[in-house]
Protein backbone atom coordinates (compact mmCIF):
# COMPACT_ATOMS: atom_id res chain seq x y z
CA UNK A 1 0.00 0.00 0.00
CA UNK A 2 2.49 2.27 1.05
CA UNK A 3 4.36 1.51 -2.40
CA UNK A 4 1.47 2.51 -3.85
CA UNK A 5 0.92 5.74 -2.13
CA UNK A 6 5.38 6.38 -3.22
CA UNK A 7 4.58 5.80 -7.10
CA UNK A 8 1.08 8.04 -6.69
CA UNK A 9 3.63 10.76 -5.41
CA UNK A 10 6.15 10.11 -8.32
CA UNK A 11 3.11 10.00 -10.95
CA UNK A 12 1.95 13.21 -9.39
CA UNK A 13 5.33 15.17 -9.92
CA UNK A 14 6.00 13.55 -13.19
CA UNK A 15 2.95 15.00 -14.63
CA UNK A 16 4.76 18.32 -14.41
CA UNK A 17 8.66 17.23 -14.66
CA UNK A 18 7.55 15.18 -17.89
CA UNK A 19 5.99 18.08 -19.24
CA UNK A 20 8.75 20.64 -18.60
CA UNK A 21 11.23 17.97 -20.21
CA UNK A 22 9.05 17.90 -23.52
CA UNK A 23 8.41 21.89 -23.27
CA UNK A 24 12.18 21.87 -22.79
CA UNK A 25 12.63 19.91 -25.91
CA UNK A 26 10.43 21.34 -28.27
CA UNK A 27 11.93 24.53 -27.30
CA UNK A 28 15.69 24.04 -27.77
CA UNK A 29 14.74 22.96 -31.56
CA UNK A 30 14.61 26.49 -32.71
CA UNK A 31 18.17 26.97 -31.54
CA UNK A 32 20.40 28.56 -35.10
CA UNK A 33 16.45 28.65 -37.01
CA UNK A 34 15.01 31.44 -34.38
CA UNK A 35 13.14 34.18 -36.51
CA UNK A 36 15.88 36.93 -35.07
CA UNK A 37 18.98 36.79 -32.97
CA UNK A 38 17.74 37.41 -29.59
CA UNK A 39 14.82 35.35 -30.00
CA UNK A 40 17.14 32.53 -30.86
CA UNK A 41 18.98 33.26 -27.51
CA UNK A 42 15.84 33.87 -25.78
CA UNK A 43 14.33 30.59 -26.53
CA UNK A 44 17.50 28.44 -25.83
CA UNK A 45 17.28 30.24 -22.49
CA UNK A 46 13.69 29.45 -21.79
CA UNK A 47 14.52 26.03 -23.01
CA UNK A 48 17.26 25.63 -20.51
CA UNK A 49 15.02 26.73 -17.48
CA UNK A 50 12.73 24.04 -18.65
CA UNK A 51 15.08 21.37 -18.83
CA UNK A 52 16.07 22.67 -15.22
CA UNK A 53 12.70 22.75 -13.77
CA UNK A 54 12.11 19.42 -15.19
CA UNK A 55 16.10 17.77 -13.74
CA UNK A 56 15.28 18.91 -10.12
CA UNK A 57 11.33 17.52 -10.70
CA UNK A 58 12.44 14.26 -12.12
CA UNK A 59 15.24 13.44 -9.26
CA UNK A 60 12.37 14.15 -6.85
CA UNK A 61 10.17 11.92 -8.37
CA UNK A 62 12.90 9.04 -8.90
CA UNK A 63 13.56 8.73 -4.74
CA UNK A 64 9.53 7.20 -4.73
CA UNK A 65 10.71 4.28 -7.68
CA UNK A 66 12.72 1.64 -5.50
CA UNK A 67 15.75 1.03 -6.48
CA UNK A 68 15.72 5.07 -6.57
CA UNK A 69 15.67 6.10 -10.17
CA UNK A 70 17.79 9.11 -11.21
CA UNK A 71 16.43 11.90 -13.34
CA UNK A 72 19.12 10.57 -16.51
CA UNK A 73 17.12 7.52 -15.46
CA UNK A 74 13.38 8.82 -16.29
CA UNK A 75 14.66 11.01 -18.55
CA UNK A 76 16.11 8.68 -21.19
CA UNK A 77 15.11 4.98 -20.07
CA UNK A 78 11.26 5.62 -20.21
CA UNK A 79 9.10 5.18 -23.32
CA UNK A 80 6.25 7.04 -24.67
CA UNK A 81 3.63 5.13 -22.98
CA UNK A 82 5.87 5.34 -19.86
CA UNK A 83 4.96 9.72 -19.74
CA UNK A 84 2.75 11.35 -18.07
CA UNK A 85 3.43 15.02 -19.68
CA UNK A 86 0.19 16.52 -20.45
CA UNK A 87 -0.31 16.22 -24.44
CA UNK A 88 -0.36 20.02 -25.62
CA UNK A 89 3.41 19.78 -24.79
CA UNK A 90 4.33 17.09 -27.82
CA UNK A 91 2.48 18.98 -30.34
CA UNK A 92 5.17 20.36 -33.03
CA UNK A 93 6.61 24.19 -33.86
CA UNK A 94 4.62 24.07 -36.71
CA UNK A 95 5.79 27.67 -36.74
CA UNK A 96 7.06 30.59 -34.59
CA UNK A 97 3.10 31.19 -33.48
CA UNK A 98 2.39 28.04 -32.44
CA UNK A 99 5.77 27.94 -30.39
CA UNK A 100 5.32 31.33 -28.29
CA UNK A 101 1.44 30.37 -27.91
CA UNK A 102 2.31 27.05 -26.69
CA UNK A 103 4.43 28.93 -24.15
CA UNK A 104 1.81 31.21 -22.97
CA UNK A 105 -0.13 28.72 -22.21
CA UNK A 106 1.77 26.47 -20.71
CA UNK A 107 3.91 29.14 -18.45
CA UNK A 108 0.91 30.45 -16.90
CA UNK A 109 -0.43 26.80 -16.19
CA UNK A 110 3.01 26.25 -14.46
CA UNK A 111 3.08 29.63 -12.62
CA UNK A 112 -0.14 28.54 -11.21
CA UNK A 113 0.47 24.95 -10.30
CA UNK A 114 4.02 26.34 -9.01
CA UNK A 115 1.98 28.97 -7.28
CA UNK A 116 0.13 26.51 -5.43
CA UNK A 117 3.04 23.53 -4.55
CA UNK A 118 4.82 26.81 -3.55
CA UNK A 119 2.52 27.04 -0.65
CA UNK A 120 2.41 23.17 0.06
CA UNK A 121 3.21 21.21 3.18
CA UNK A 122 5.24 19.07 1.33
CA UNK A 123 8.64 21.18 1.75
CA UNK A 124 11.04 19.73 -0.91
CA UNK A 125 8.37 20.30 -3.43
CA UNK A 126 7.71 23.80 -2.12
CA UNK A 127 11.24 24.73 -2.11
CA UNK A 128 11.72 23.55 -5.86
CA UNK A 129 8.43 25.37 -6.68
CA UNK A 130 9.63 28.74 -5.02
CA UNK A 131 12.76 28.21 -7.43
CA UNK A 132 10.73 27.78 -10.33
CA UNK A 133 8.34 30.37 -9.79
CA UNK A 134 11.14 33.19 -10.37
CA UNK A 135 12.09 32.07 -13.94
CA UNK A 136 8.36 30.78 -14.94
CA UNK A 137 7.49 34.57 -14.03
CA UNK A 138 9.71 35.72 -17.12
CA UNK A 139 8.76 33.22 -19.37
CA UNK A 140 4.92 34.21 -19.18
CA UNK A 141 5.85 37.82 -19.25
CA UNK A 142 8.05 36.78 -22.76
CA UNK A 143 5.81 35.13 -24.51
CA UNK A 144 2.72 37.78 -23.43
CA UNK A 145 4.63 40.54 -24.76
CA UNK A 146 5.12 38.14 -28.55
CA UNK A 147 1.60 37.10 -28.49
CA UNK A 148 0.46 40.87 -28.00
CA UNK A 149 3.04 41.92 -30.87
CA UNK A 150 1.59 38.99 -33.36
CA UNK A 151 -1.86 39.17 -32.43
CA UNK A 152 -2.18 43.12 -32.93
CA UNK A 153 1.01 42.86 -36.26
CA UNK A 154 0.11 42.17 -39.59
CA UNK A 155 -2.70 40.59 -41.03
CA UNK A 156 -0.33 37.41 -41.56
CA UNK A 157 0.91 37.52 -38.08
CA UNK A 158 -2.44 37.50 -36.65
CA UNK A 159 -4.07 34.87 -38.96
CA UNK A 160 -1.30 32.76 -37.87
CA UNK A 161 -1.76 33.48 -34.23
CA UNK A 162 -4.79 32.72 -34.75
CA UNK A 163 -4.69 29.26 -36.69
CA UNK A 164 -2.37 28.04 -33.44
CA UNK A 165 -4.84 28.71 -31.07
CA UNK A 166 -7.61 26.74 -33.04
CA UNK A 167 -5.12 24.19 -33.55
CA UNK A 168 -4.68 24.10 -29.83
CA UNK A 169 -8.27 23.78 -28.54
CA UNK A 170 -8.56 19.86 -28.51
CA UNK A 171 -5.53 20.00 -26.31
CA UNK A 172 -6.01 22.67 -23.27
CA UNK A 173 -8.89 20.86 -21.35
CA UNK A 174 -6.19 18.18 -20.77
CA UNK A 175 -4.26 20.35 -18.33
CA UNK A 176 -6.97 20.74 -16.17
CA UNK A 177 -8.30 17.07 -15.64
CA UNK A 178 -7.79 15.92 -12.21
CA UNK A 179 -5.85 12.45 -12.10
CA UNK A 180 -6.68 10.14 -9.04
CA UNK A 181 -3.18 11.28 -7.48
CA UNK A 182 -4.67 14.95 -7.44
CA UNK A 183 -6.96 14.35 -5.09
CA UNK A 184 -4.77 12.69 -2.89
CA UNK A 185 -2.73 15.18 -2.59
CA UNK A 186 -4.85 18.05 -2.02
CA UNK A 187 -5.92 16.19 0.66
CA UNK A 188 -2.67 15.40 2.44
CA UNK A 189 0.01 18.26 0.89
CA UNK A 190 -2.89 21.05 0.04
CA UNK A 191 -1.51 21.52 -3.46
CA UNK A 192 -4.13 22.58 -5.20
CA UNK A 193 -6.54 20.31 -7.22
CA UNK A 194 -5.60 20.57 -11.52
CA UNK A 195 -9.42 21.81 -11.95
CA UNK A 196 -8.95 24.81 -9.55
CA UNK A 197 -6.63 26.20 -11.74
CA UNK A 198 -8.91 27.03 -14.55
CA UNK A 199 -10.34 29.99 -13.74
CA UNK A 200 -7.38 31.78 -13.20
CA UNK A 201 -5.58 30.60 -16.44
CA UNK A 202 -8.43 31.15 -18.16
CA UNK A 203 -8.76 34.86 -17.32
CA UNK A 204 -4.76 35.38 -18.09
CA UNK A 205 -4.78 34.19 -21.22
CA UNK A 206 -8.66 35.71 -22.29
CA UNK A 207 -7.02 39.15 -21.65
CA UNK A 208 -3.95 38.63 -23.38
CA UNK A 209 -5.55 37.04 -26.57
CA UNK A 210 -7.91 39.93 -26.46
CA UNK A 211 -5.67 42.51 -26.14
CA UNK A 212 -3.72 40.60 -29.04
CA UNK A 213 -6.74 40.83 -31.49
CA UNK A 214 -7.52 37.37 -30.78
CA UNK A 215 -10.44 35.50 -30.20
CA UNK A 216 -10.17 32.63 -27.82
CA UNK A 217 -12.98 30.24 -26.72
CA UNK A 218 -13.17 28.14 -23.08
CA UNK A 219 -11.70 24.65 -23.66
CA UNK A 220 -14.31 22.44 -23.96
CA UNK A 221 -13.81 18.83 -22.23
CA UNK A 222 -16.11 17.14 -24.65
CA UNK A 223 -14.36 17.51 -27.46
CA UNK A 224 -10.78 17.12 -26.13
CA UNK A 225 -7.81 14.64 -26.05
CA UNK A 226 -6.39 13.89 -22.79
CA UNK A 227 -2.95 12.18 -21.39
CA UNK A 228 -5.39 10.69 -18.55
CA UNK A 229 -5.79 7.69 -21.01
CA UNK A 230 -2.62 6.94 -20.70
CA UNK A 231 -1.90 7.78 -24.79
CA UNK A 232 0.09 10.01 -26.93
CA UNK A 233 -0.13 11.51 -29.61
CA UNK A 234 2.07 10.26 -32.36
CA UNK A 235 4.86 12.93 -31.77
CA UNK A 236 5.68 11.67 -28.63
CA UNK A 237 7.70 8.44 -29.65
CA UNK A 238 9.63 10.85 -32.74
CA UNK A 239 10.81 13.24 -29.50
CA UNK A 240 12.13 10.32 -27.24
CA UNK A 241 13.96 8.80 -30.42
CA UNK A 242 15.64 11.93 -30.78
CA UNK A 243 16.10 12.76 -27.07
CA UNK A 244 16.98 9.47 -26.08
CA UNK A 245 19.15 8.53 -29.06
CA UNK A 246 22.52 8.32 -27.35
CA UNK A 247 21.08 6.47 -24.37
CA UNK A 248 19.55 4.02 -26.63
CA UNK A 249 22.68 3.71 -28.88
CA UNK A 250 24.70 3.09 -25.83
CA UNK A 251 23.38 1.86 -23.03
CA UNK A 252 25.05 2.79 -19.71
CA UNK A 253 27.03 5.22 -21.29
CA UNK A 254 28.21 8.09 -19.16
CA UNK A 255 30.52 10.89 -20.13
CA UNK B 1 9.69 48.91 -48.43
CA UNK B 2 13.01 50.47 -47.00
CA UNK B 3 15.94 49.86 -48.57
CA UNK B 4 18.10 49.65 -45.86
CA UNK B 5 21.21 47.11 -46.06
CA UNK B 6 20.23 45.99 -42.23
CA UNK B 7 17.05 43.90 -42.34
CA UNK B 8 16.55 43.78 -38.77
CA UNK B 9 14.69 45.65 -36.27
CA UNK B 10 16.38 49.12 -35.02
CA UNK B 11 19.60 49.33 -33.50
CA UNK B 12 19.41 49.42 -29.41
CA UNK B 13 22.99 49.86 -27.08
CA UNK B 14 23.04 47.84 -23.89
CA UNK B 15 24.03 48.98 -20.50
CA UNK B 16 24.27 47.04 -17.65
CA UNK B 17 25.19 47.72 -13.75
CA UNK B 18 26.74 45.08 -12.64
CA UNK B 19 25.92 46.23 -8.60
CA UNK B 20 23.61 48.25 -7.39
CA UNK B 21 24.90 52.07 -7.04
CA UNK B 22 27.94 50.85 -9.55
CA UNK B 23 27.62 53.34 -12.94
CA UNK B 24 26.34 51.38 -16.06
CA UNK B 25 28.79 50.03 -18.48
CA UNK B 26 28.12 49.30 -22.75
CA UNK B 27 27.85 45.55 -22.79
CA UNK B 28 26.96 45.82 -26.24
CA UNK B 29 24.00 45.88 -28.66
CA UNK B 30 20.63 44.16 -29.36
CA UNK B 31 18.17 44.50 -32.55
CA UNK B 32 14.46 44.95 -31.47
CA UNK B 33 11.36 46.97 -32.94
CA UNK B 34 10.38 48.67 -29.47
CA UNK B 35 11.79 49.45 -25.84
CA UNK B 36 10.39 46.46 -24.00
CA UNK B 37 11.76 43.83 -26.39
CA UNK B 38 14.37 45.73 -26.56
CA UNK B 39 14.67 45.45 -22.40
CA UNK B 40 14.22 41.35 -22.93
CA UNK B 41 16.48 40.84 -25.51
CA UNK B 42 19.16 42.71 -23.97
CA UNK B 43 18.64 40.62 -20.73
CA UNK B 44 17.96 37.37 -22.53
CA UNK B 45 21.66 38.03 -24.34
CA UNK B 46 23.53 40.08 -21.87
CA UNK B 47 22.83 38.83 -18.49
CA UNK B 48 22.74 34.96 -18.63
CA UNK B 49 25.27 34.59 -15.66
CA UNK B 50 24.42 37.06 -13.17
CA UNK B 51 25.96 39.93 -14.82
CA UNK B 52 23.67 42.63 -14.15
CA UNK B 53 21.60 44.11 -11.54
CA UNK B 54 19.89 46.64 -14.17
CA UNK B 55 19.84 47.46 -17.26
CA UNK B 56 19.17 50.46 -19.71
CA UNK B 57 18.70 50.36 -23.33
CA UNK B 58 18.90 53.47 -25.22
CA UNK B 59 18.07 53.41 -29.29
CA UNK B 60 21.58 53.69 -30.88
CA UNK B 61 20.35 56.54 -32.81
CA UNK B 62 19.37 58.47 -30.05
CA UNK B 63 22.95 58.63 -28.81
CA UNK B 64 24.73 61.69 -29.53
CA UNK B 65 28.80 61.01 -29.94
CA UNK B 66 32.01 63.18 -30.36
CA UNK B 67 33.34 62.61 -34.06
CA UNK B 68 36.71 62.11 -35.04
CA UNK B 69 37.74 65.45 -36.07
CA UNK B 70 36.39 66.99 -32.95
CA UNK B 71 39.56 64.90 -30.91
CA UNK B 72 42.15 67.99 -31.09
CA UNK B 73 40.17 70.34 -29.52
CA UNK B 74 38.02 68.23 -27.29
CA UNK B 75 40.40 66.07 -25.96
CA UNK B 76 43.97 67.90 -26.26
CA UNK B 77 45.30 66.64 -22.94
CA UNK B 78 46.67 69.41 -20.81
CA UNK B 79 49.86 67.73 -19.07
CA UNK B 80 52.38 69.52 -20.52
CA UNK B 81 49.97 72.79 -19.21
CA UNK B 82 51.38 73.49 -15.77
CA UNK B 83 49.22 76.31 -15.39
CA UNK B 84 45.57 74.22 -15.55
CA UNK B 85 46.48 72.03 -12.80
CA UNK B 86 46.43 72.44 -8.87
CA UNK B 87 49.88 72.12 -7.39
CA UNK B 88 51.12 74.56 -6.05
CA UNK B 89 49.52 74.42 -2.74
CA UNK B 90 50.33 71.88 0.27
CA UNK B 91 47.81 70.66 2.13
CA UNK B 92 48.98 71.18 5.92
CA UNK B 93 49.38 67.79 7.20
CA UNK B 94 46.58 66.48 9.63
CA UNK B 95 43.79 67.75 7.34
CA UNK B 96 41.39 65.06 6.68
CA UNK B 97 39.13 64.59 3.71
CA UNK B 98 40.03 67.50 1.91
Amino acid sequence: MSEQLELNKARYILRVADTELILGHRLSELCGHGPILEEDIAVANLALDCLGHANFLLELAGRFYSPALSADNLAYERLANQYFNVLLAELPNEDFAHLILKQLYLSIFLQLRYFSWASSSWKELAQISKKALTEVKYHVMHSKEWVLRLGDGTEESNQRMQQAIVNFEPYVADLFVDHAEDCIFKKQFNCALSSELISDWSKQVEDCLSSAKLSFSEPNSNYSYSSITGKHTEYLDYILADMQFLTRRYPGLSW
Amino acid sequence: MSDKKDSQFDLWEVFLQAKSGEAHQHAGSVHAADSQTALMNARDVYSRRGEAVSIWVVPANKIVASSPEQEGPFFDSGNDKVYRHPQFYKVPRGVKNL
